[in-house]
């Protein structure tokens, strides 16, 4: 696809990480979407809130989706090969 | 708006039919199973994603329950639900066959799922208040 996501997120992730503190601190929860070409940052309640912002900013990206103070901006209960390997609770 | 049905799929999972394009492209129809254990908007097979040329701009991180976490490309797509439109990331997943509809997309579009295994209804409703009508 011409578009490699572990190097979009390892640059966006030395971006965040000079943010962290601050961001974990005041804004919980939030969602912070980063260029990581221009290294703005845009902060909302909800992914797609963030990505709007970016957009009226007319950003173009690549960009890294980060969830203030969480490992990982998203969870899945099931592993990504489907029914096999859906994990029950 | 009108109450959805969805179906139950062989392992009785609820499913909804989605259509999904790139924000200026055809649409293609997804059986779509919904998951309320995915905090996303809606994932398609990455093979699905690139015939409907949708194209990754955005990299996020997903936690799986076995603690593992992945790096996935997102793109900024539009989903179909009966008349109504929204756009979000889609996720496009490697290594799968399905298509998820997750909680964003139930907070999005403002849907309440109501789900009976026993009588096979699955349905996406505005408000509580429309199960009286049915």
């Amino acid at each position: 696809m011409g578009f490699n996501s572990r190097e979009v997120a390892k640059a966006g992730r030395k971006v965040y990480e000079r943010h962290r503190t601050d961001f974990e601190r005041r804004h919980p929860g939030k969602y912070v979407l980063i260029d990581i070409r221009t290294e703005k940052v845009f902060m909302a309640e909800s992914p797609e809130a963030a990505y709007r912002k970016a957009a009226a900013e007319h950003e173009e990206g690549p960009f890294h989706l980060v969830h203030v103070g969480e490992r990982a901006a998203f969870r899945s209960r099931r592993l990504p090969n489907g029914d096999a390997t859906r994990i029950a609770r | 708006m009108a109450t959805l049905r969805g179906s139950l799929d062989s392992s009785r999972s609820p499913v909804v039919t989605i259509a999904v394009s790139a924000p200026s492209g055809p649409s293609t129809f997804f059986d779509a199973v919904i998951d309320t254990g995915f905090t996303g908007f809606v994932q398609v097979p990455e093979l699905r994603a690139q015939e409907l040329g949708l194209t990754p701009r955005t990299a996020s991180e997903t936690q799986y329950p076995d603690g593992r976490i992945d790096t996935i490309p997102l793109a900024w797509a539009r989903v179909t639900l009966g008349a109504e439109v929204q756009e979000g990331f889609i996720h496009i997943q490697r290594g799968s066959d399905e298509a998820i509809v997750g909680v964003e997309f139930l907070r999005i579009s403002r849907k309440t799922l109501v789900l009976s295994i026993t009588d096979g209804t699955v349905l996406l409703i505005d408000t509580l208040a429309d199960l009286s009508l049915l």
